[in-house]
């Protein structure tokens, strides 16, 4: 549809007013404005410093069937540009996460996305069980955490892997699935292709990059697991290539993320042919840059006459 | 703000001045208008024209209201110690009078109050009789600590402080006795802070600094039967609990050094 074809609802004197909400696989968003998995912790934690209800959705921390310590050692690295992290999928459990941090997160208001890992099959599965029982709006799967030994990544790096995770998943999740890819893949179309056909509604794209420090005082990598996942500006122009290419090959909604610090950033995952952006690492020094993309998305979208965001888009459709 | 009283909130701000203490080691002064900050707590600070990602945790060296604030919030100034290190602190230390900075807090847990912590009437009492509390610190992990003993009544406190070489951020305190010890000797003892300490006389001891030190004071204290407060540091990203960087592992499980830290019994960290 052309946007011109569009009457404005406020009369001749008044451009219409951007409708800024996005359909996901059946879950409507206020906006395409996503707290990204990892950094956003339950929500809870930001509430004293932005309105969170503002928000089109918040991604949990990456969630596991078992409780899991997480990583020892340093887990921060900062970089040019970026952060290596090695969290190591620190979290409480599936059951403790719905038992005490779901009540909370659901009354804040936005989408509750909950982001699902695993060390193997059966634990994605019975993760996936518990999940589709309880009052999230949609399952997001994360195939490409590099920090953990077992599963994670491991999933998310081939077609075939990708492929046997999702349609195991899909038999027994009744909640939209979205799978989030990681951009270490040799070839991250055909995973996402992979996916799609296994029963993925959406997909997210991309997870960190696997990346290295070495303390050079101690002569050793920073990390205990050696490498590690990079966030930040530093990876937002691969980010957004790979973003491009899938929203090429693919005909579900994608939502882009990776280093997205701004809404001139969102707006460029967005005309790539993104559905909705997630921000994370930028949250961390700046949390109010959640509330200037939504505004900056809102201006850029009124400025130019726009009503809905998928007509941001510059992407020829695949169909 | 979800909260008519936020715990915590972002803000920019302008610095007021930044004095050079010692070699490397700056007092950055910035205005603050927020939730009154607690001796213990620290701030996420970023320069608004920088060069890195993320803001550094550090904790409150003191602060001063304004005289006359008119709203409900805190007004006035907070004051930072800060060693150049790295490239995060070094851009901070090179912060001017009217620089813009980015603040995150306040943020972490306090102090826990001396017990029984003497009234104004009780303080003439109190600095007759030795201090059962001491303060140990190392080096910049002293703000804490001096953060404290501003809120103590004078004498009430003895203070135990190292350095490498130069002395500094010693005023406007008046601890009943103070112990100083250089790396170097070229002020009060020769060698390092722990070595000079005794927790025996004493019924609360609260310490920051070098993690070695900290494990050293805290085992002294231990031994001695002795309640031992520490003030933790790790790298952080977020410093609100959201990213789970900071955690700590503790006796009692993992702890994020930035919530439910800084501040620790030094039972749950060095108990092995």
């Amino acid at each position: 549809m052309n946007k011109h074809d569009i009457p404005s609802p406020g009369g001749n004197h008044s451009s219409p007013v951007p409708d800024l909400s996005v359909d996901i696989a059946g879950v409507r968003l206020k906006n395409p404005v996503i707290a990204a998995s990892g950094t956003f912790g339950y929500g809870r934690e930001y509430q004293d410093l932005i309105d969170v209800a503002e928000l089109g959705a918040i991604c949990t921390k990456g969630l596991t069937l078992h409780p899991r310590p997480g990583n020892r050692g340093i887990r921060l690295q900062e970089t040019a540009a970026g952060l290596i992290n090695s969290i190591g999928l620190e979290n409480p459990g599936i059951p403790a996460f719905i038992e005490k941090e779901l009540p909370q997160l659901r009354r804040l208001g936005p989408a509750v996305i909950a982001n699902l890992s695993g060390s193997s099959i059966e634990e994605y599965v019975e993760g996936a069980r518990l999940l589709s029982a309880s009052d999230i709006d949609m399952i997001e799967l994360n195939i490409s955490c590099p920090n953990v030994k077992a599963g994670g990544m491991a999933f998310g790096l081939c077609p075939p892997d990708a492929a046997a995770v999702t349609a195991a998943v899909r038999q027994v999740c009744t909640k939209p699935l979205m799978v989030k890819l990681s951009p270490n893949a040799p070839d991250v179309v055909a995973v996402g292709k992979a996916c799609v056909e296994a029963g993925a509604d959406a997909l997210s794209l991309v997870n960190t990059f696997k990346a290295l420090a070495i303390d050079i005082h101690q002569r050793r990598p920073v990390f205990e697991h050696i490498t590690a996942g990079l966030s930040g500006p530093a990876i937002k122009p691969i980010a957004l290539r790979m973003v491009w290419e899938l929203c090429g090959a693919v005909s579900v909604p994608v939502i882009g993320l990776g280093g997205i610090a701004s809404p001139e950033d969102a707006l460029e995952f967005l005309l790539a042919g993104a559905r909705a952006i997630q921000v994370g690492t930028a949250i961390f020094s700046r949390p109010p840059v959640l509330h200037e993309i939504i505004e900056g998305i809102r201006e850029y979208m009124d400025h130019h006459d726009f009503t809905r965001i998928e007509q941001l888009s510059i992407r020829p459709n695949y169909a | 703000m979800c909260s008519s009283h936020p715990r915590m909130t972002y803000t920019k701000s302008q610095v007021v001045d930044n004095r050079v203490l010692a070699e490397q080691i700056h007092e950055l002064i910035v205005f603050w208008k927020g939730p009154e900050p607690q001796a213990g707590q620290f701030f996420m600070l970023k320069a608004e024209r920088s060069g890195v990602l993320l803001g550094r945790p550090i904790s409150l060296f003191w602060w001063e209201p304004q005289a006359f604030a008119e709203t409900a919030l805190f007004q006035g100034k907070l004051s930072f110690l800060i060693a150049a290190r790295g490239r995060g602190s070094r851009e901070l230390c090179e912060l001017q009078k009217g620089d813009t900075i980015e603040l995150i807090g306040p943020l972490g847990t306090a102090w826990p109050e001396p017990e029984g912590s003497p009234s104004s009437a009780q303080a003439a009492k109190a600095a007759a009789s030795p201090p059962r509390i001491a303060l140990v610190g190392g080096g910049v992990g002293l703000a804490p600590l001096i953060c404290l003993a501003r809120t103590l009544p004078p004498r009430s406190y003895d203070l135990y402080a190292g350095f490498r070489s130069e002395v500094y951020g010693l005023e406007g305190i008046d601890p009943q006795k103070l112990v100083i010890a250089t790396e170097d000797g070229s002020h009060g003892e020769r060698g390092r802070i722990p070595a000079f300490f005794n927790p025996a006389p004493y019924h609360r001891v609260y310490t920051c600094g070098p993690e070695p030190m900290l494990e050293l004071v805290s085992r002294a204290c231990q031994q001695a039967g002795v309640p031992c407060y520490v003030s933790m540091e790790r790298r952080m990203a977020c410093g609100v609990g959201a990213c789970l960087g900071c955690t700590i592992p503790t006796r009692s499980g993992n702890k994020r050094c930035c919530v439910e830290g800084p501040i620790f019994d030094s039972r749950e960290l060095f108990y092995e």
